[in-house]
């Protein structure tokens, strides 16, 4: 299952009227991000967790520039966490959490020679899924939240690269129907590097 | 401009593809996913049915697990076994600790001889034999309701004087409103609740007046209080406000020469009905009555001597456990207006529960004490529990022996069943939340249900239910620890400690499973096995069950618990 407004919003943006979307006052930017996540504290454990193991974090967004020094933005990001035990208990050997998040970026007025420092909040809509056996098992949609900084330097007209480092929180829990329910602490260390295209 | 519309959509089409919600999944692929997540923690336990319980996948965690793998018949059929095999793969082979064993000098006294056998098939042999009755009288009753004819007796109202003679019938072997074999007792003491009558036929080196004195004032203080403010009041058609207890030889006669054990005292509904009026009975005797053992040094009246100390250490039990049989059929004649006598493996529960109280009362120690082998260093526990709790003991560690063949509610009778009764019982009020022992136990006896149905009345959710989570706190008590999951504890008693001390060891039949065999278990309606293994570190182990070579019925559960 999908959820129906999430699909509507993107049949609803492409009838937008090309003038209107032309027309945005608002300076806006779609931000593809890459990087690797380390996994900490009871997530990364091996008592109470898979043992996550770092992986491959990705994401993709917009972000409005409401003034110079101040955006928010929203998108889509996911990491893939390795597990070594994964493949003895019948599953893939990744763990993925997935979601959407929205934020907010302050640029600090600290810029020089054309690099502008960052900090970002956001929270997310995230949940943490094993696949294996032909299916796909997720925990509920929980919030968690994202803090990182980072930097950004433009370069030609509407181009951006920005390298960061983040902080990813997000609680898991699974309603099994025949096994008492669990709840585990997701926490990682992401260093990621963003390519922005400004609209 | 237009790129801009472009993009704007293709983003939104993007991370609305990734959006996703649960759907149902299979079990094996949830088991996957808890154990992955860590599975169970030392005292956590997952139950699964049917196909559901086919593969359970556990461990892999980087410390070697202990677990029990208990699988339950759920089912109230009897007479069907359910044949099942367990193996396992990816388990540890390292060995287990020995079990606890008994220390050197135990200060529990292992009964003389079976003695509830005979009494137990007597029992249902004298309720079968009676049940026509209260269906008979039932029947007219609800035609003409009046008890018109209370007949005068001479242990009636205020007629019994001590010293006074009286005659009473004793026959069990005839039918139970035919047959006669009547005694001439004389009253040796007339207490507040109790009239006490002696044969004058008993054999030689038996009690005195004063020890039938003595009788009767513990009845008074101990017994009646006891017993009836759990079970309720008994009826009192003979207007004595008494009951009336009988010690006569004929209780040792029915000992044949050739059995091992003996009749300590027994109850006979029959004596509940008028011998005139509706549904009379002639042979009654007309009054709240019971017969017990008497002391026969000199095997005059059966092969088995009984000594006079050891027959007045263990009559107040005796009566105790007859009394609830008393209460119970008195009620469901005269009171509850049920059209069944209770199921025996449910009326001798509760009796033996009465015993169990006898036992509280007498130590002065509350149910849920958890009970254990540290408590024996106090004087007066021990002879409580040697007094009033060890046959059910014995009972209990014999169910324990054979525990796949025995189960509480089986419709034949022997101790296991008996030991297991009421060790269930137990362990249902221990963990009735809103209601206690009086409400419990008083609810069964003042029932017009009977058995599983009057049970169920009884219990949050069915007795099924509560039988294999009994079944599986037989293991997990004492065991895993206090502070987990209630359930998996019996709160009123260590029998980890206390058994060991009757027996060689804990004596319940444990399999162990490892990854080179299977094990086999057999098990009939209502019955639980017990079959341990190990994981090894960093290594999940799968543990499959079939029957008969295919996935396993849906009256089929499997808890597994994490013990260490």
């Amino acid at each position: 299952m999908r959820t129906p407004g999430i699909r509507l919003l993107p049949i609803l943006l492409a009838f937008l009227p090309a003038d209107l979307a032309a027309q945005l006052p608002i300076p806006l930017a779609i931000e593809a991000r890459v990087g690797i996540a380390a996994p900490q504290g009871e997530f990364s454990g091996t008592e109470t967790s898979f043992g996550a193991e770092a992986g491959p974090t990705l994401g993709i967004g917009l972000r409005l520039d409401l003034v110079p020094q101040l955006g928010i933005f929203g998108g889509y990001q996911q990491t893939n966490f390795g597990c070594d035990r994964c493949a003895g208990l019948l599953l893939d050997d990744s763990a993925v959490l997935k979601g959407l998040e929205a934020g907010v970026q302050l640029s600090l007025p600290l810029a020089a020679a054309g690099v502008i420092p960052w900090i970002r909040g956001s929270v997310m809509q995230q949940t943490l899924g094993f696949s294996g056996q032909g299916e796909t098992l997720t925990s509920e949609a929980a919030i968690g939240y994202n803090a990182g900084a980072g930097l950004t330097a433009r370069f030609a007209e509407r181009f951006e690269i920005s390298p960061g480092v983040r902080f990813i929180s997000a609680p898991a829990d699974f309603d099994f129907t025949t096994l008492p329910d669990r709840h585990i602490d997701v926490a990682a260390f992401a260093i990621d590097f963003a390519l922005a295209v400004r609209l | 401009m237009k790129y801009r519309r472009s993009l704007l959509t293709a983003a939104f089409l993007v991370f609305a593809g990734c959006v996703e919600t649960q759907s149902p999944t299979a079990p094996l692929l949830e088991q996957s996913v808890f154990t992955a997540l860590g599975g169970l923690q030392v005292g956590e336990s997952l139950t699964l049915s049917g196909s559901a319980a086919a593969d359970v996948l556990l461990g892999g965690t980087s410390a070697a697990g202990d677990f029990v793998v208990v699988p339950f018949h759920a089912s109230r059929v009897q007479g069907i076994d359910l044949l099942l095999e367990v193996a396992g793969q990816s388990l540890s082979t390292s060995s287990w600790a020995a079990p606890l064993t008994s220390a050197a000098g135990s200060s529990l006294t292992v009964p003389q001889a079976p003695s509830s056998v005979m009494h137990e098939e007597l029992h249902r042999r004298l309720t079968n034999a009676v049940a026509p009755l209260l269906a008979e009288y039932r029947r007219r009753s609800a035609v003409a309701p009046s008890r018109s004819l209370i007949p005068a007796t001479d242990l009636s109202g205020s007629n019994a004087q001590v010293g006074q003679l009286v005659e009473l019938n004793t026959d069990v072997m005839g039918t139970p409103c035919g047959g006669i074999d009547l005694r001439t007792g004389r009253v040796e003491a007339i207490t507040q609740r109790a009239i006490v009558v002696a044969d004058i036929e008993n054999p030689s080196g038996g009690f005195s007046r004063a020890d039938y004195e003595a009788f009767g004032r513990e009845f008074d203080d101990l017994v009646h209080p006891t017993i009836t403010a759990v079970f309720s009041n008994p009826t009192d058609i003979d207007e004595n406000g008494r009951v009336v207890i009988f010690f006569t030889r004929a209780v040792n006669e029915m000992t044949r020469p050739q059995d091992q054990g003996y009749v300590g005292g027994f109850f006979y509904a029959r004596d509940l009905f008028f011998t005139t009026g509706e549904g009379s009975c002639p042979a009654s005797n007309v009054g709240e009555m019971f017969y017990v053992l008497v002391p026969d040094p000199n095997r005059e009246a059966s092969h088995i001597p009984h000594t006079r100390d050891n027959v007045f250490r263990g009559a107040i039990g005796t009566i105790g456990h007859e009394y609830q049989h008393l209460i119970n059929a008195s009620r469901r004649i005269y009171v509850n207006d049920a059209l069944a006598f209770e199921e025996t493996w449910l009326d001798e529960g509760l009796s033996h529960i009465g015993e169990e109280l006898l036992f509280y009362a007498d130590a002065g120690i509350p149910p849920r004490s958890n009970v254990s082998a540290a408590d024996l260093t106090e004087q007066h526990i021990v002879n409580a529990i040697n007094r009033f709790g060890v046959q059910n003991l014995v009972r209990y560690g014999l169910y324990l022996e054979d525990v796949t063949r025995d189960s509480p509610t089986d419709s034949g009778d022997d101790l296991a069943t008996r030991g297991a009764a009421w060790s269930f019982l137990r362990y249902a009020a221990d963990h009735q939340e809103e209601q206690t022992d009086a409400e419990f136990f008083g609810g069964l006896v003042n029932s017009t249900r009977s058995g599983f149905d009057n049970l169920g009345a009884e219990l949050e959710g069915t007795p099924l239910d509560w039988l294999q989570r009994w079944g599986v706190s037989v293991y997990t008590d004492d065991l895993v620890p206090a502070s987990g999951d209630a359930l998996l504890q019996q709160p009123s008693w260590n029998f980890r400690t206390l058994l060991p001390l009757l027996f060689d060891a804990f004596p319940l039949e444990v399999r162990t499973l490892t990854s080179s065999g299977s094990v086999q278990l057999n098990l009939i309606s209502g019955t639980s096995g017990y079959v341990r293994f190990r994981s090894s570190p960093d290594e999940a182990a799968r543990v499959s069950t079939t029957s008969g070579g295919t996935t396993p019925p849906e009256k089929l559960r499997v808890t597994v618990v994490r013990t260490g």
